[in-house]
């Protein structure tokens, strides 16, 4: 038998709750606030267009897909030179 | 096959422990109706879509582990608010939990399982030499 | 008697929404599974089947876009004199026309329509018709003016054409001006989940993938044998999906063939895009239902997934019907395996999270997409699901009203494009 609830135990559940539903949205809004993965995402293969091309272009960002095995390595470095050479384009 | 070997062998392991925490969630008297289907809805996706994915067995098992108490403390908690506010406001309070309970009793599985994927996502993208 | 009406009617919700849950969980484990193959992308080096494509770009008031796009087109890998652009400005009001002019001068392949406003159709699908005239290529390829595509688009997507019962091929939208704010952020995610798994896993799977509208391509004698665009629904990519099929072909989605859109920035946009999609899917409905189900061209998975497909608008109105019956069941003490079910609607709720894909479809496409924090935002797809609820009631009600009473109250809400994406491509 569960005695009969006081009114203390009544804020500390309500806060409780408040709490727990705060830190569930926690992740989100710190995302929100400092983003640290804000995207957005690279359209795949752009980078080696880029590079047959010889176009040279700045994309901020640095998401590859798992599937074609990028050797991301390579692709963050080639990134890197292409963000260094001056934008042919303007 | 070698590649995918591993996968299989964690999602044995995945099911087994998962199938574990399920019936000692099923035969515990200290749990509630709603809670018992919703864990065993968390164990079964999480199993099912996690364990296949990149990262280490311990990882994964350590977060089942957690993601298990969490939803424990979240039913048990949210239970006893609704037997306390109810016991204070009566009917009209029931009404407003049947109307929030389907949202607020999933709120923490979809946190815990995003946070469980960003982690797994870190880690695999760190061993590529990629930093998010 | 009305609980146990309520009861039975509870339980053929209950199962239909839950037969869109486990549809959904088969789709992610499908990408998932997948995801582990190596395969083989096509690109400039391995192309070999190389037909001409016209590019139609229907574009009204986006002076702050078209240019990007238009740069674009001079840009792709594609042979340019097996290429012919398209531009169709549709009454533009601002200096969209003096834009593409400027283009169609400096190159011979840029052809440029001029509508006035009264040979203005008011919908996309009348500025695309218009279009379609003066396209003489084999394959007609669609873009928005606020899409900036892979420069290899074209040798991707045509290559699906090689197999002639290929009728149409979708490619992959990926949002631009993701780090915008909130609105932006989140339609992202819906993109990814709806993109990278929903339509990866049918293409997969051989069911249904969905014309988008843009970033497409289609046959043109089977455009114009079908009487191109349907001008009289709001979602003629979903109408001309079906038609396609129903004329005996399929379509495929090629996830390598990616572009870039300038998603909606708040979230009136998104009420007004939502609500125009949302209409046009509930006529496509009624237009197609009942021919998918007698159709003799469609496998039965095939007639499943597209009912399942073009009824899934009507999902977040049964959803709060559900919620409602199930809060009044609750009172009425309902023997204890319904009891067990109500459990089942809040899962059913989180399977149309966002644009209808449930949280762990977001998830896993974004995992799959090499995505890390951005999957913290989850939760908060809850809601864009609360606001979609009340979208498709609207939506739903406005076409009952118009059905009802015969006014016209179906209008094509345009989106207004800022060219904020711009700052993430041009430097």
């Amino acid at each position: 038998m569960i005695p009969p609830p006081t009114s203390t135990t009544l804020i500390t559940l309500c806060f409780g709750v408040l709490i727990f539903i705060f830190i569930m949205f926690l992740p989100a809004l710190l995302e929100l606030k400092k983003p640290k993965d804000a995207g957005p995402r690279m359209i795949l293969n752009d980078v080696a267009v880029l590079q047959q091309l010889q176009i040279v272009q700045k994309i901020p960002i640095a998401n590859m897909e798992e599937d074609l095995r990028f050797d991301q390595t390579v692709v963050k470095k080639i990134a890197n030179v292409i963000a260094m050479l001056p934008n042919l384009e303007t | 096959m070698e590649e995918d070997g591993w996968r299989i062998k964690h999602l044995i392991f995945g099911f087994f422990t998962g199938a574990i925490a399920s019936y000692m969630l099923l035969s515990s008297p200290y749990i509630g109706n709603e809670s018992a289907p919703m864990l065993m809805i968390f164990n079964f996706l999480f199993v099912s879509l996690i364990f296949p994915l990149n990262g280490t067995l311990k990882t994964k098992l350590s977060m089942l582990l957690i993601g298990n108490v969490t939803g424990l403390v979240w039913n048990n908690l949210f239970s006893l608010f609704a037997y306390t506010v109810a016991y204070y406001f009566g009917e009209v309070f029931n009404t407003l939990y049947m109307i929030l309970s389907p949202i607020a009793n999933l709120v923490w599985i979809v946190s815990f399982w995003s946070i469980s994927l960003t982690a797994l996502a870190n880690s695999r993208n760190t061993r590529a030499g990629v930093k998010a | 008697m009305i609980t146990k009406l309520l009861e039975v009617f509870f339980l053929i919700l209950t199962a239909l929404m839950t037969t869109y849950l486990i549809r959904h969980f088969i789709f992610t484990l499908t990408v998932l599974k997948n995801a582990q193959k190596r395969k083989k992308a096509v690109t400039v080096e391995n192309t070999t089947y190389q037909p001409t494509v016209s590019t139609l770009i229907p574009a009204r008031n986006e002076e702050q876009v078209i240019g990007r796009i238009l740069q674009r087109m001079t840009e792709l890998t594609y042979p340019k004199d097996k290429m012919q652009i398209i531009v169709i400005d549709d009454a533009s009001t601002d200096d969209t026309g003096k834009i593409v002019e400027e283009y169609a001068k400096n190159y011979s392949y840029i052809k440029v329509i001029h509508r006035t406003s009264k040979e203005w159709g008011k919908v996309k699908a009348s500025a695309l018709n218009a279009g379609l005239k003066y396209a003489k290529s084999e394959i007609v390829l669609c873009f928005d003016a606020d899409y900036y595509s892979q420069a290899d688009i074209i040798e991707k997507l045509v290559a699906e054409f090689v197999d002639p019962k290929v009728g149409a091929v979708q490619g992959r939208v990926t949002v631009l001006n993701e780090p915008q704010n909130i609105v932006t952020r989140l339609v992202a995610l819906e993109r990814v989940g709806g993109y990278r798994i929903d339509q990866q896993a049918r293409d997969s799977l051989g069911l249904i993938p969905q014309l988008g509208g843009t970033a497409f391509a289609i046959r043109r004698k089977l455009l114009e044998s079908l009487g191109g665009w349907d001008e009289s629904i709001l979602a003629e990519d979903t109408d001309l999906t079906f038609r396609v099929y129903l004329a005996g072909y399929k379509v495929r989605y090629v996830n390598d063939a990616e572009c870039y859109e300038e998603a909606v920035e708040n979230w009136r946009a998104y009420w007004k895009q939502r609500c125009r999609w949302a209409k046009g899917h509930m006529q496509c409905a009624f237009k197609h239902s009942l021919k998918v189900l007698k159709s003799n061209n469609l496998l039965l998975k095939k007639k499943i997934d597209g009912l399942l497909l073009l009824n899934v608008y009507f999902m977040p109105i049964l959803i709060w019907i559900s919620w409602i019956i199930s809060v009044l069941l609750f009172f009425s003490k309902p023997p204890q395996w319904l009891n067990a079910l109500l459990t089942t609607i809040p899962l059913s709720f989180y399977s149309f999270v966002g644009n209808f894909a449930p949280f762990f479809e977001v998830g896993m496409g974004a995992y799959l997409d090499g995505r890390t924090r951005a999957c913290w935002l989850i939760p908060l797809l809850i809601f864009m699901f609360l606001y979609n609820i009340v979208i498709c009631t609207k939506a739903f009600t406005d076409l009952l009203t118009s059905k009802i009473f015969g006014k016209h109250t179906i209008t094509w809400d345009k989106t207004v494009h800022s060219g904020s994406g711009n700052s993430y491509i041009m430097k």
